[in-house]
């Protein structure tokens, strides 16, 4: 893990209503990898942004099959998929939900309100059905795919970036990572020369990205790790940030779809690692979900994760922190 | 000088009123039946996101619907029919290839290229 290692180049600009940040090991790539990505995040804003009436997925009608691009056919496919890896606990449909909290416009332009509401179950990820390029969602749903959408946009723009320029790339939304290509460092060279790739096109020399991990992903905290990553995903749900009052108690914009209520308050904030950007977020959202018995739920799919406890206790599982 | 109403004309007009009340009535109450029946089944169903406990046990056996009902609960997951093009996809999360490795303290000092926090 020692070495010299070359810091990868950056860009930072606000999307999605948070902060977009992008790594390349190429500096020279720099500029053409934002523009992809500006463009990227463009798309992903009109194809299923929930704040935007004139977005895709939200003119969509209900009760009768209905073509959507591929762009929002795939991020509903990755949500329906990770609800049902996740038991239902990540689940698309607590759009209604999230607005009965009060999320119901951009986060920054939400109000503290005193008005008492009765929280109402999901109507249920299955409910909405997928047929090819197309999706019924059915009356009274209201879709959002903030958990997963952010996450799925990350995993696809890091991979369109790399098979553009053939340079590593980390794309953070808001704290959730995707990386694709080799990480910057030392890399072995392969027989040909050039650093011997994945599949995935990770790097298996000696690269790695330095991440550090804590309840805020722009703001790091005393004490908080550096981990370093050399493939796949990254992903922290945490309920400090983006929280508000409702009813006269402190709610966020974590929703246990059983309820339609903010869950337990056993964890505060998960960070997961996974082969995939929308594996590790659906994961670590599942996580705070599910409350007690998540360690072993994540021990169980061998997914690395740390949990802070809202008491501060932090439990490592499935190999965080430690290489194998 | 008025003459009294024979006793058959106020029986006839009784009977009449009698049988006006009794249809208006009637025809309110099936106005008010049909509206309150449209109301109740305009209702959205609510939904568990998980199958309740013991749910499925609780089905009526005697008649099944001549139509498929509505879902109300999670199929099961090793029936669940999903598209081809979901089918490939493992409605599994997939671990990474390789853990994170917590960095040790001397690297610690060097600036962390991205950071993982809530957002």
């Amino acid at each position: 893990m020692t070495g010299t290692r070359v810091a990868p180049a950056r860009a930072t600009f606000p999307a999605l209503g948070t902060t977009a940040v992008l790594l390349v090991t190429d500096e020279a790539a720099l500029p053409e990898a934002e523009r992809l990505l500006r463009d990227e995040l463009e798309a992903v804003d009109a194809a299923y942004s929930r704040f935007r009436p004139d977005s895709e997925i939200m003119r969509l009608p209900h009760g009768r099959a209905a073509p959507v691009s591929p762009l929002l056919a795939g991020a509903l496919r990755a949500a329906l998929r990770a609800a049902d890896a996740t038991d239902g606990l990540v689940d698309p449909t607590v759009g209604q939900a999230l607005v009965d909290l009060g999320y119901d416009r951009d986060f920054a332009k939400i109000t503290p309100s005193g008005d008492g509401f009765t929280p109402k179950p999901a109507p249920g990820w299955w409910r909405v059905r997928m047929e090819g390029d197309s999706v019924i969602v059915p009356h009274g749903v209201l879709l959002d795919l903030g958990s997963t959408g952010k996450a799925y946009a990350a995993d696809r723009a890091a991979a369109a970036i790399f098979e553009a320029l053939g340079c590593g790339v980390l794309v953070s939304l808001g704290g959730d990572l995707a990386t694709a290509g080799p990480a910057p460092g030392p890399a072995a060279p392969g027989p040909s020369g050039a650093p011997t790739k994945s599949p995935r096109g990770a790097s298996e020399g000696g690269g790695r990205w330095l991440v550090s991990v804590g309840d805020d992903h722009q703001n790091a905290g005393p004490g908080d790790p550096v981990v370093s990553v050399r493939s796949g995903g990254l992903a922290t749900s945490s309920v400090t940030r983006r929280a508000w009052r409702r009813g006269g108690r402190p709610v966020h914009h974590i929703v246990d779809p059983r309820t339609g209520d903010v869950p337990a308050a056993v964890w505060r904030t998960v960070t997961v690692a996974a082969r995939s950007c929308v594996d590790a977020n659906a994961a670590a959202t599942a996580a705070v979900v599910r409350g007690d018995g998540a360690e072993a739920w994540l021990r169980g799919l061998a997914l690395p994760a740390r949990l802070v406890g809202h008491d501060g206790r932090v439990v490592a599982v499935a190999g965080w922190g430690t290489h194998g | 000088m008025d003459r009294p109403r024979p006793r058959h004309v106020d029986r006839r007009d009784q009977g009449l009123r009698r049988q006006r009340t009794v249809t208006q009535g009637a025809a309110f109450g099936a106005a008010a039946l049909a509206v309150a029946f449209g109301w109740v089944f305009a209702q959205p169903t609510e939904a568990p996101a998980t199958e309740p406990a013991g749910n499925s046990e609780k089905l009526p056996a005697t008649k099944v619907p001549a139509t498929k009902a509505p879902a109300t609960k999670a199929p099961a997951k090793d029936k669940q029919k999903q598209p081809a093009a979901e089918e490939s996809e493992e409605p599994e999360l997939k671990a990474p290839e390789e853990p994170p490795a917590e960095e040790p303290e001397q690297e610690q000092e060097q600036q962390p290229d991205a950071r993982s926090g809530g957002s």
